[in-house]
């Protein structure tokens, strides 16, 4: 019946080619603020991108409303008009062939036959755990389920329905001895069913020590060491350090930098590989079909630090000549898609985990992400706490901490690289539009000379 | 609406609907080239009722799914999540000029001939790639509760971003220029862009050492994120904030005056009421050093049993409102932006920080990296710095200010702000 409607809204468009994306968007959350319940319940909301290329130019509308729905169209196609009129090159999309098809993941549990109240009891159960101790002050334990019913339709016959069915949990437990407030947060989740958020008792046990632990840790230094990287802050440092870059249409219009970039240019320790691949299931990022319909496949984007591929939108694909990936994605039905990680890692190396502490022999081991953010060639990711390292030996715990890289050289000081694979339960990245399926993993990873920020 | 709240009333004791809709329209052009233009056409509902004290909250962008609404909103009561407040009788609120009409006319064509005219000014002054992007906001909101409320706000805004790139880094340093209609860009901003551009194109490597920080207002957040926490009223109901008993008592540099002002209309998106319809006025939160106030939702004003201050906004269409400082300002000092550059010893002008979410923000601790730095010896901007961070606490830093800028900083609400003694890590 929707594609149906669907197809009536397009069927009147005057361009080389169109598509229609129509998502129903439902949530059910469930949010405690230290023992008091805050929000409880579902709501579900609704809208329709179109986009229109016409003449060289592409161009897109959001739209709530089905009676917007032809002035949507109008705007589209004038807007589609304005820019191949004032484009030397024209856009051009790759070639796919349609795909037709229905597709629900496979799930663990589906969170939809799931009662609130059993939700509710098994969230409550794990608030409680931390403000059981003495001195956790308070708590922020949020249950999000996101089920997403996507629609696509486009000229060229495509016409596909993907369930995206996303369950997570965050949480903060933040400690306090007098004026000294310290916090740690985590999630746990992903896209493929509610069994990830059962069984996770011990996680908030292990995480309430830890914020307890921090009141008494010192806040570091401020200079440049030699730092572990535990697999979690890894992920954050891939994601932020070289994940962007490897996103087409962010270095697209940028000459210079797009010059360094070519597939072939040394970027990276010789140690490291990275890959993109949104079809692991299990994993946050996953999805079969991106934004476009294109079908979303592994990229090795790094290999031997050399740079080996990119993740591309159909209109990048041609622009750079460059296979395509499936990785134009949108937030949802407000925001037209772009080109986007799906799960993205470090390939493991050789080394245990004891190993890479004696390589380091002195220096900082860094645990766990604060979030980071990425500004052109710098970027920033923090560490929840850490421990200095003296010959091979963990000592005090350290907080506070934060991280500064360089594109450039960040991924050439990479020394050495552990061998268990860690795929992060949490997402999550805010480029342009939030994107809760963006993840990110890694082993162990072993950095010489960051910066780190303190007083 | 109507329909509704009156199906609303009659399953509760109060009632209220909010509905905003949006039209935006934006245009991007990179490095001289249009890129994308992307439109918007958003309808969002709230509803929030109270039954017993308790709360029930939906929302939803479709009035003829109000079943479903109202479904969910009493699925919500459940929770039995506290409500202990009443929704405002709010009257006869003063009216601001938000809204120019001319904002409808404005298509695409008129945006990107300005960002065609920009880009042909700053790249004629520059080696920059340059960015720029222009949208077009008009919104439409309208509460009605259960106490005979019936506002109606309908404002209207033009924003464009020009950004210069610096080739082969990506980095970059931008500039907004925010109006209620469409306008040229004031030279005087891009003039001052290109200049800032042209003296950092050389990279330096000065040594790590506390430094001279001039935070420009793309960087101020840094502080501004920590100040609104600490006053927020539920960190200080939950007493997490350092500001707890600390009204009436000197906390900052007394150069240092924090205010929030939603009903000055010569800015877009004046308010004369929050997104909860309590009305809206100017309130001094720091008032030369001394703390004065703190801001509130409905919710924590009933817990604090202080008055409503108006600062109830939704952070995100599926949120209820929380206490939000949406129209903050520090207010501007005595010296010129070329006279606090030139007062700079040996320290660093910050255009961007990145991470401001890192840190022990509840305390008021900063570390971020440093997105575009130049650095400064001597009153000279000498380069920019790469790979460097800026670490320190508000509480410290605003107690070492050397001075304010004289105005609002050319295309922003804030002044830029001269500290001492800041760390610099810097590789």
């Amino acid at each position: 019946m929707m594609f149906e409607t669907m197809q009536k809204i397009l069927a009147n468009v005057d361009c080389s080619y169109a598509d229609l994306r129509y998502e129903e968007m439902k949530d059910e959350a469930i949010l405690f603020k230290g023992p008091e319940l805050t929000r409880i319940g579902s709501n579900s909301t609704s809208g329709y991108v179109v986009r229109v290329l016409k003449n060289g130019g592409l161009a897109s509308v959001a739209f709530t409303n089905l009676k917007d729905a032809e002035k949507a169209l109008l705007r589209a196609t004038e807007n589609a008009l304005l820019m191949g009129s004032q484009r030397r090159k024209p856009v051009e999309l790759a070639r796919v062939k349609p795909v037709q098809g229905m597709y629900q993941p496979e799930l663990k549990e589906d969170p939809r036959t799931i009662s609130l109240s059993e939700k509710l009891d098994l969230i409550r159960t794990y608030n409680d755990i931390p403000l059981q101790h003495e001195n956790i002050v308070t708590t922020i334990t949020y249950y999000h389920e996101l089920i997403r019913e996507k629609y696509f339709i486009n000229t060229e016959g495509s016409r596909l329905k993907e369930d995206m069915i996303t369950t997570q949990l965050y949480a903060v437990i933040k400690s306090q001895d007098g004026t000294n407030i310290q916090d740690i947060a985590f999630a746990i989740g992903g896209s493929n069913g509610f069994s990830k958020i059962r069984h996770r008792e011990s996680l908030f046990e292990q995480r309430s020590r830890v914020a307890l632990d921090l009141l008494k840790a010192e806040p570091v230094s401020g200079g440049v060491y030699n730092c572990l990287l535990d697999p979690e802050l890894a992920a954050v440092f891939t994601h932020e350090a070289f994940g962007h870059f490897s996103e087409a249409d962010i270095i697209e219009n940028l000459p210079a930098l797009r010059a360094k970039m070519q597939r072939g240019a040394p970027i990276g320790s010789e140690k490291l590989s990275i890959t993109d691949d949104a079809t692991l299931t299990e994993h946050l990022g996953a999805y079969k079909y991106d934004d476009e319909g294109i079908p979303a496949r592994p990229v090795a984007l790094m290999t031997g630090g050399v740079l080996t591929g990119r993740l591309h939108s159909r209109r990048t694909a041609v622009e750079f000549d460059e296979p395509l990936s499936g990785h134009c994605i949108a937030q949802d039905y407000r925001y037209a898609p772009i080109v986007r990680m799906g799960t993205i890692f470090i390939e493991p190396g050789g080394h245990s985990f004891e190993h890479l502490l004696q390589d380091l022999g002195s220096g900082l081991y860094l645990i766990e992400s604060n979030g980071g953010e990425t500004s052109g060639e710098n970027f920033t990711f923090g560490a929840q706490y850490g421990y200095h390292i003296k010959n091979g030996k963990l000592g005090k715990m350290i907080r506070d901490i934060n991280i500064s890289g360089n594109l450039y050289q960040s991924l050439k000081d990479i020394t050495a690289i552990g061998k268990e694979l860690v795929i992060s339960e949490a997402g999550g990245c805010g480029k342009g539009q939030s994107n809760i399926h963006s993840c990110m993993g890694s082993p162990p990873v072993l950095i010489k000379n960051l910066v780190i920020g303190g007083v | 609406m109507e329909k509704l709240l009156e199906q609303a009333k009659r399953v509760s004791e109060q009632a209220e609907v909010y509905e905003s809709k949006v039209e935006e329209h934006s245009v991007t052009m990179e490095n001289g080239k249009l890129q994308d233009i992307e439109s918007k056409y958003l309808t969002i509902i709230n509803l929030r009722i109270i039954k017993d004290g308790k709360l029930g909250f939906a929302y939803g962008c479709d009035f003829t799914q109000r079943q479903d609404l109202l479904h969910n909103a009493l699925k919500f009561l459940y929770g039995g999540i506290e409500a202990p407040y009443k929704f405002p009788c709010s009257q006869a609120l003063p009216e601001f000029n938000t809204y120019d009409p001319a904002i409808e006319t404005i298509n695409s064509r008129d945006m990107s001939a300005e960002c065609d005219r920009i880009f042909d000014y700053l790249s004629s002054r520059t080696t920059a790639e340059i960015n720029i992007y222009a949208t077009t906001r008009s919104e439409k909101i309208r509460i009605l509760n259960s106490h005979n409320t019936d506002l109606f706000d309908r404002s209207s805004s033009y924003t464009v971003d020009c950004e210069v790139v610096y080739p082969g880094s990506a980095a970059s340093m931008w500039r907004t220029f925010s109006s209620k209609r469409f306008e040229e860009i004031p030279v005087p901003l891009t003039h001052e862009l290109s200049q800032l551009y042209s003296l950092s194109v050389p990279v330096v490597q000065p040594s790590s050492d506390k430094m001279q920080i001039l935070f420009m207002p793309n960087s101020l957040d840094t502080i501004n994120w920590r100040i609104m926490n600490a006053t927020n009223a539920e960190s200080i109901y939950k007493k997490f904030s350092p500001l707890t008993n600390k009204l009436e008592q000197k906390i900052f540099d007394q150069q240092v005056t924090v205010y929030d002002d939603p009903n000055n209309d010569l800015y877009p998106r004046a308010r004369a009421f929050d997104d909860e319809g309590v009305a809206c006025a100017p309130l001094t939160i720091v008032e030369n050093g001394i703390l004065k106030n703190f801001y509130n939702n409905l919710f924590f004003a009933q817990k604090l049993d202080m008055p409503a201050t108006g600062h109830g906004y939704k952070a995100d269409q599926s949120r209820k409102p929380y206490p939000t400082l949406s129209h903050m300002h520090l207010k501007p000092g005595k010296k010129s932006f070329k006279a606090l550059v030139a007062a700079i010893k040996r320290g660093i002008i910050l255009e961007y920080a990145m991470g401001l979410h890192c840190g022990n923000i509840a305390h008021g601790d900063f570390s971020v990296g440093i997105g575009t730095g130049l650095f400064v010896e001597n009153g000279i901007i000498v380069g920019r710095v790469k790979d460097a961070m800026v670490a320190g606490n508000i509480y410290e830093t605003l107690n070492q200010v050397i001075h304010i800028e004289d105005r609002f900083h050319l295309g922003s609400q804030m002044p830029a702000i001269l500290c001492d003694g800041v760390s610099v890590s810097i590789k």
